[in-house]
């Protein structure tokens, strides 16, 4: 009797055992059909952004209004462009620097020092703008197809878009812009420039370069607006500060042609000094 | 009841585990053995928390206060629990003080996009009419981190202190009822949430830490059986209490909860066989998600626990010198969860001075 007892008992501890791995292998067998989000999720930390496009864009034909995939479409195209979130994170830390920006001004300095100091704060703050523009990564030429098809897909979310997503086009509009401007600083300058007295600066072109950069961080400060409307004020006057530099810059740019020698020799070496050989043309 | 019967009884239940459809899914792993609210010993986390009608604990309070006039000796200990992970205790009570730096962000990315810690110190009284713990302080958090180009990130963090008093008493030899009255205050932020969403001032504000006073009051019953595998059974009325804000962002609802235990004996040493039906605050939706079974082999001051739920597998060793006790546990969901590349595993380190 007591043995018949014993043996029931063991046997109703291997019922549980087996009952619950059962339970777990249902699970596992469940995993196929994995919520498409996570199974996306996978994909893409796995390295494997093209698979999670094919399946996403799939799911996107069964269901087209689908909020989350296509901004996850989005990501996944961001992430075959090279972005990974994590490479801003060190933004965080100059953003922290700029904001706690600030020179302490005793009220018995002179005017000269007044000045002397506002102009080390400015100089302290363009270095901290440099040191952003170099922390943001810089997408390959043959994959910013990617990045410009990413920002696309969250445009056509239109008024529906949420402001995370806001922010997060946001973002990809820097990485834009970067793109834009060092595709122009890299290039080299040839050291002909210098000396050829037929290269001169292209300053329609120059200007037609500005004015599609400042239109472009025209868009990435709306985005930046919608996502903080407590920072509407400040950012509405950067908008107008924008738009003013670059309307005085056309006003320059547009007699390009009427600049005398001086002067066309000064904007050519300023060009060349500031790596912006891309805009002399020799004839 | 016969053991006969208890035994008949519950393999048809288990039996229908393999016939329920497992059709929820969590949307991320999970840590197995450290749940938002619920505070736990090493040694009831071995158990994988089938501890209803565990009379010796060595480590805490009983689960059900109705174990009380259960006994055999009155003491006072405290004990200290830290799980691995710990180097990010720092970045998450960083993010409970809405502090967002660029190391908070790191660590969101460390090692398997996944921080998880639980730390916690308290101090047990037990005696044969009323046992008390205060909780200093206990910090549990988890968090993971899905698709690094616009990351989603799941995170919880609880930070809780409070009292427990437990008192029961006999009304047969071998039936006793008891009650368990907890007051705890909790800060907590439990949020899925895009990392994007920091750069809005709606999404910081979203991330605020909440707080909330919350005070249970939890009646139990237990039950010893007069038979050679000492069978015992324990209902607990849980989570029955005031909460001080309206807040469901934890689910802990008042339930009835069912313990099973026996002792079958052994050559050396004794065992405890613990199963349990209970909710453990996590998404829970299907029955057979609240089975929980403990195994406990103890020989002399060793205690070795092995526990197996839905949330995973765990193992582990309780050791007890004259005046010090120290342990170790491992849990795991692998085997158990969805998806094998998404598992998590946990180590847990406990030491304990006996006054």
């Amino acid at each position: 009797m007591k043995n018949k007892v014993t043996v029931r008992f063991i046997f109703l501890i291997l019922t549980i055992i087996m009952s619950i791995t059962s339970s777990s292998c249902q699970r596992k067998d469940k995993s196929e059909s994995e919520d498409v989000v996570l199974k996306s999720y996978r994909l893409i930390d796995e390295n494997r952004a093209d698979e999670a496009i094919t399946l996403l864009e799939a799911e996107l034909k069964i269901t087209p209004d689908s909020y989350d995939f296509r901004s996850i479409l989005a990501s996944a195209y961001a992430h075959k462009a090279g972005f990974k979130i994590q490479k801003l994170a060190p933004l965080v830390t100059i953003a922290k620097k700029l904001s706690s920006l600030k020179i302490k001004k005793e009220e018995n300095l002179k005017n000269e020092s007044h000045k002397s100091l506002d102009s080390s704060q400015s100089i302290l703050k363009l270095n901290y703008a440099f040191e952003v523009f170099d922390t943001i990564p810089v997408i390959l030429p043959e994959k910013i197809v990617y990045l410009d098809y990413a920002i696309h897909l969250l445009n056509s979310l239109d008024t529906k878009i949420r402001t995370e997503d806001v922010v997060y086009r946001a973002l990809l509009k820097v990485l834009r812009l970067k793109y834009k401007i060092s595709a122009k600083i890299s290039v080299n300058a040839n050291s002909n420039f210098s000396s050829n007295p037929t290269c001169k600066a292209d300053l329609s072109g120059l200007d037609e370069y500005v004015q599609s950069v400042a239109k472009e961080f025209l868009s990435l400060i709306d985005d930046v607006k919608a996502a903080n409307p407590d920072q509407k004020e400040k950012l509405d006057i950067l908008s107008q500060d924008v738009e003013e530099s670059i309307s005085s810059f056309k006003k320059v740019a547009n007699p390009a042609d009427q600049l005398d020698d001086v002067a066309s020799a000064l904007l050519k070496q300023t060009l060349l000094q500031s790596n912006l050989g891309a805009f002399i043309k020799c004839q | 009841m016969s053991v006969n019967r208890i035994s008949s009884v519950l393999t048809f239940l288990i039996t229908c585990f393999s016939i329920v459809d497992a059709s929820a899914q969590l949307a991320f792993s999970r840590n197995s053995r450290t749940f938002e609210t619920v505070n736990s010993s090493l040694f009831i986390k071995g158990l994988a928390h089938a501890c209803l009608a565990q009379i010796d604990v060595p480590d805490a309070l009983p689960c059900n206060p109705a174990v009380t006039p259960f006994n055999k000796k009155a003491s006072l200990n405290a004990e200290f629990l830290l799980s691995n992970g710990y180097s990010n205790l720092q970045s998450v009570r960083s993010l409970m003080s809405s502090e967002y730096s660029q190391e908070l962000i790191d660590t969101f990315f460390s090692k398997d996009k996944v921080i998880q810690i639980e730390a916690g110190v308290n101090i047990n009284f037990l005696s044969k009419f009323l046992n008390a713990q205060y909780n200093p302080l206990s910090v549990k958090a988890y968090s993971v981190v899905r698709n690094e180009a616009n990351p989603d990130i799941d995170f919880y963090s609880v930070e809780e202190q409070g009292f427990n008093f437990q008192s029961g008493f006999k009304m047969t030899d071998n039936l006793s009822l008891g009650l368990q009255t907890r007051f705890l205050d909790r800060k907590f932020i439990k949020q899925r949430f895009k990392l994007t969403v920091l750069g809005t001032q709606a999404g910081r504000d979203a991330l605020q830490a909440k707080k909330q006073n919350v005070i249970f009051v939890e009646p139990g019953l237990f039950w010893q059986m007069d038979y050679q595998w000492k069978p015992r059974l324990s209902l607990l009325v849980a989570n029955s209490g005031f909460f001080s804000t309206d807040d469901t962002t934890f689910k802990d609802p008042a339930e009835a909860q069912l313990g099973f235990a026996f002792s079958p004996p052994v050559y050396w040493g004794d065992v405890d066989i613990n199963i349990d039906y209970k909710s453990l605050s996590y998404d829970e939706n299907l029955w057979w998600e609240k089975i929980r079974l403990g195994v406990l082999y103890k020989y002399g001051s060793m205690h070795f626990t092995s526990g197996v739920d839905a949330n995973g597998i765990s193992s582990g060793i309780l050791y007890g010198l004259d005046k010090i006790n120290a342990g170790v546990l491992y849990s795991t969901t692998k085997y158990i969860k969805d998806n094998d590349n998404y598992y998590t595993q946990t180590v847990y380190v406990q030491l304990g001075w006996q006054i």
